[in-house]
């Protein structure tokens, strides 16, 4: 099934692009995607995304369809769902 | 007027309007569920901004505009050429002067009735408390995360709303914090971005439409018009013009939040 997986603010950058599509098992895991997102990015951006423990870095904001998304909740992607991975920002 | 006293409909709470106020504020006052007990309710409140640069100094700009009675500004240091991209209270005459006194300068020509209350000094763990006291409604808009941090658990402890805005490159962010009732800060990041710097990319237009979305969640809390950003973010990225609204929730493990109010 097809996952759209966006970037913005910092993580944007360090990923060089705003969207990639991804091709997964039906009902694979966010935090496969992520871990995929990671593996498969700019070098900077798996770092970005997850700490040495190869955990989700608690700054990173998980929105699935626009919902924020914790953690540490398991949760299963279905066809055609929209990621965004960002931060918070703080210019002011 | 008092934090909690926002929703008070009883008209003795709220100054009066003179002659020139009426005149100024007519064609606001027009706008649905204002009137001249909304301009009354606005008259009566104070605002701190934390920072008035490129964001807060438009925030700042916009309520002084609209007749907000009070605001306490917070920025420590003087005007720098690289200020003046964006932080329309400043001027080029004034390089190397007080922030906060050419601010009071470019506010007080807008209206003269506004009070000032000035702090060249930036928020921090000693000050937040103390400073945040004398606010009604506070509006974060400053560049480091510790301050934002700071003001954050001041306002939790002192139940005050925090409008939350920020900007970086051409996108903006903005939510309102009702302590104990939606996310704090805190809640949705527990530490500061690995990858965020202190200088940022920033165009001024990119700043002020953020600023000004925010001095407009000022003006609904404190009229009680409209529906706030309460447990939802306003992410807008203007190199595309694509808006959404975000919806966030509590962290029931929050170090800053867990524990107040209902959730
Ligand atoms: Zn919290």
């Amino acid at each position: 099934m097809k996952v759209n997986v966006h970037f913005d603010s910092q993580v944007r950058r360090i990923a060089g692009c705003r969207t990639v599509s991804l091709d997964v098992d039906q009902d694979t895991s966010l935090i496969e995607v992520i871990k995929r997102v990671g593996n498969s990015g700019t070098v900077g951006l798996r770092s970005t995304l997850m700490d040495e423990d190869d955990s989700v870095r608690p700054s990173i904001l998980i929105f699935l369809n626009n919902e924020l998304v914790a953690k540490e909740q398991q949760c299963v992607l279905h066809e055609g769902a929209e990621l965004t991975l960002t931060t918070l920002i703080s210019g002011g | 007027m008092s934090g909690s006293s926002f929703s008070s409909d009883m008209e003795n709470d709220f100054p009066t309007l003179d002659a020139m106020e009426l005149a100024t504020y007519q064609w606001q006052m027009w706008a649905d569920g204002i009137g001249e007990l909304g301009q009354r309710k606005l008259k009566a409140a104070t605002v701190l901004i934390s920072r008035i640069g490129g964001v807060g100094g438009t925030v700042a700009y916009q309520l002084a505009a609209a007749g907000i009675g009070k605001l306490i500004l917070v920025h420590a240091g003087e005007i720098k050429p690289s200020d003046l991209n964006r932080q329309l209270l400043m001027t080029h005459d004034r390089i190397g002067q007080s922030r906060v006194e050419t601010a009071q300068a470019r506010l007080l020509a807008l209206n003269p009735r506004l009070i000032l209350e000035l702090h060249n000094e930036n928020i921090n763990a000693t000050n937040a408390h103390a400073l945040i006291m004398g606010a009604d409604v506070v509006v974060d808009c400053a560049p480091l995360f510790e301050e934002r941090f700071e003001m954050n658990r001041a306002i939790v402890r002192q139940c005050k709303p925090m409008v939350e805005c920020a900007m970086y490159e051409y996108e903006g962010s903005l939510t309102t914090i009702l302590p104990g009732v939606s996310p704090c800060l805190a809640c949705l990041s527990p530490v500061a971005p690995t990858a965020w710097r202190r200088e940022f990319p920033v165009f001024g237009a990119v700043a002020g439409t953020v600023a000004c979305l925010a001095a407009m969640e000022v003006i609904k809390l404190i009229t009680g018009v409209g529906e706030i950003l309460s447990g939802t973010m306003l992410t807008m990225d203007l190199a595309n013009m694509s808006f959404a609204k975000r919806k966030i929730h509590r962290n029931p493990n929050c170090s800053v939040c867990k524990g107040s109010g209902s959730g």
